[in-house]
């Protein structure tokens, strides 16, 4: 157990710089484009309205300051995302490429491959909540600078809900409804799952395991897209099911998917894979 | 005792070990030699794990180790890993760690198997600092920080895959001279090399591959003893092209 | 027992190592350079010393003690045998070695007993008077 804890360790402190970079990156894109944007309404304003300065002369809050930015806010998101996608690849592969064959040391360790799964797995989640974590803080640090920047007589106040909503991505990635939430994050970290055992089943067996893991990619794709297409065929309207009683199934194919994901990577750690 | 019965693998079109059978024995040194691409290599990584094979048995003191036959089941990595350990031909540790950050990772994950002291003297035998990135080591220096991870293993075997190759002849000699210490006594080894001549005095027992299958196995001594020949001579006799 | 003493270990690859280096501690003995009941290095030393595997350094050991070369006492460390006939027979054995192979190379050239031993005679008096034996 302690191991476990330890090759998270090790995994996270591998990328800790790639993260910081990417904090770094979303802060100062948001911050900067908040302070630019912010300081250009002002402007505006006080040009427009000169010294006169009624209350509630055409007020605005943060809300629409970034509704109006859209690209800007979202682009470091995006940028975080496809790195995230990257390095749900890259986490592996690494190991095997590259001078440091480090992907010895990690097989021949005295614990159980399947800490070697978990780690990266439990690494992946902690690099993926931490953005979301930032993100959240950056709302508020945004909320801050726009009320320090925009006289109260130009500005309303903007509940947390509507920073959220501000921007339709990263609405997106933090939805308020704790059942959405969970639905799209476990279908994210069963996608995941998927990604590793790709990798894996690659690694399998070479050069035969690239045959693997694009037949393996392809049938995990059949998941997502078989439950939908059932559904908008009507299949589940005409077994006569309830509503709830879809869901259930839908859900318990995701389980599954995600399930014999982990069991097929870590059987092939176990048994397959090949330096 | 490491059992190697009828190993069979197969890369691509080439069936490089055809029935792989011979013993590695506590407290031996054995070398497995044979032409360039011989299997050599794929055999130690396949004792280790790090390869699976087509068929055959590996059993380490009794213990059936083979992937397709177990997949580390049962704490079998556990296994392996207290009784064997492989120094390969490359580092395998990521080129930005510092010779202090792999010692301690090998500390932190072996544990009891692990000698932070062997290690130390070890270290100071081979003269080396522990300051550098590996990334930045020559071929030689490189080496000798390999052997050092592997050797202060507590294990009763050692395997090493070419130790010696692509080496400067100073860190060859001082690699060489591990042979003789204490570090490697009572321990069966197995050594896969090229350069048989650095260390034919330093043989027990020699397993010659060819052609997927063992052609001769034989005691070093004995074979002075009784024919006169050294190991080049024998390996020239079942080499001849 | 160390290098700079002048013990220092030549092999060749193909007479049996262990045998080898029970040659070398014979010659000492021959040569005086290794007295009776002189300590000699532990097997784990000797290996280091003439770098070779510690196995083959205790087969040499278990040779030496089955031709009574060396005396080991229970946990103290081996000694050379002070047995004066052992240490002679020793020096008598080198000498036979190195006559046969004379005889070997000399074997096929004519000469009579009379010029071999005056020849003989010439140089090892010249090698008793300090080294050069005229040419080689």
């Amino acid at each position: 157990m302690k191991a476990l804890l330890k090759l998270i360790h090790f995994e996270v402190r591998r990328f800790r710089w790639f993260l910081f970079g990417l904090m770094a990156l979303t802060a100062l894109v948001q911050i900067a484009a908040t302070v630019i944007f912010a300081l250009d309404e002002r402007t505006a304003r006080l040009s427009l309205y000169g010294q006169d300065l009624k209350p509630m002369r055409d007020p605005m809050s943060v809300y629409h300051l970034m509704t109006r930015h859209q690209e800007i806010y979202a682009l470091p998101v995006m940028i975080c995302i496809v790195s995230l996608l990257i390095y749900a690849f890259v986490i592996w592969y690494r190991d095997w490429l590259g001078r440091g064959t480090f992907i010895y040391r990690l097989l021949m360790l005295p614990q159980p491959r399947a800490y070697l799964y978990l780690a990266k797995l439990a690494a992946m989640l902690l690099f993926i909540f931490s953005l979301l974590s930032l993100q959240l803080a950056l709302l508020l640090v945004i909320e801050g600078i726009f009320s320090a920047i925009m006289p109260a007589e130009f500005r309303l106040e903007a509940r947390f809900a509507d920073l959220v909503a501000g921007n339709e991505l990263i609405a997106f990635l933090l939805p308020i409804s704790p059942k959405v939430f969970l639905q799209y994050y476990g279908m994210g970290i069963v996608l995941l799952l998927a990604a590793f055992t790709a990798s894996l089943l690659e690694r399998s067996r070479r050069p035969a395991g690239i045959v693997l893991a694009l037949a393996y990619a392809a049938a995990m794709l059949v998941i997502p897209f078989g439950v939908i297409l059932a559904g908008a065929t009507g299949l589940y309207e005409s077994l006569g099911l309830y509503i709830h009683e879809i869901i259930w199934i839908a859900v318990g194919v995701w389980l599954a998917g995600g399930a014999i994901a982990a069991w097929l990577g870590i059987r092939a750690l176990n048994k397959n894979v090949s330096v | 005792m490491i059992e190697i019965l009828n190993l069979r693998k197969r890369f691509f079109r080439k069936q490089v070990l055809d029935g792989v059978s011979f013993a590695v024995e506590p407290g031996l040194i054995t070398c497995l030699a044979g032409l360039n691409g011989a299997g050599k290599s794929t055999i130690l990584k396949a004792i280790m794990g790090l390869v699976p094979v087509d068929g055959g048995s590996i059993r380490i003191d009794g213990r059936e180790t083979a992937l397709h036959l177990t997949g580390n089941r049962g704490q079998l990595n556990r296994y392996r890993a207290h009784k064997v350990a492989f120094i390969p031909d490359r580092p395998a540790m990521p080129p930005s760690m510092k010779m202090r950050d792999a010692l301690r990772f090998m500390a932190d994950f072996y544990g009891d198997v692990w000698n932070g002291e062997k290690a130390r003297d070890m270290m100071a035998f081979f003269e080396l600092g522990e300051d550098e990135r590996l990334g930045n080591l020559s071929k030689g220096t490189a080496a000798k920080f390999n052997l050092v991870l592997g050797l202060a293993l507590e294990t009763p075997y050692v395997l090493m895959d070419e130790p010696f190759s692509g080496i400067d002849l100073f860190s060859r000699e001082a690699i060489a001279d591990v042979f003789s210490t204490g570090w490697l006594e009572g321990r069966g080894v197995l050594i896969t090399t090229h350069e048989i001549r650095e260390v034919e005095h330093l043989i027990d027992r020699v397993v010659l591959l060819k052609d997927g299958v063992v052609a001769k196995t034989f005691d070093s001594e004995e074979m002075r003893l009784a024919e006169n020949k050294s190991i080049v001579d024998v390996m020239r006799e079942v080499y001849r092209p | 027992m160390r290098p700079d003493e002048g013990f220092t270990f030549a092999f060749n690859n193909r007479e049996p190592v262990y045998l080898q280096v029970v040659r070398h501690f014979k010659i000492w003995i021959a040569t005086g350079r290794l007295r009776a009941g002189q300590t000699i290095p532990s097997r784990r030393e000797l290996a280091v010393l003439a770098k070779i595997n510690p196995n083959t350094a205790q087969r040499a050991y278990r040779e030496m003690e089955e031709q009574r070369l060396i005396v080991t006492e229970g946990n103290s460390p081996s000694r050379i045998t002070g047995d004066e006939r052992i240490l002679r027979s020793v020096r008598s054995e080198l000498l036979e070695e190195a006559v046969d192979r004379f005889m070997e190379l000399i074997g096929h050239i004519d000469v009579s007993t009379e010029e071999l031993v005056a020849l003989v005679r010439q140089k090892h008096a010249a090698l008793r008077n300090g080294g050069n034996t005229g040419h080689d």
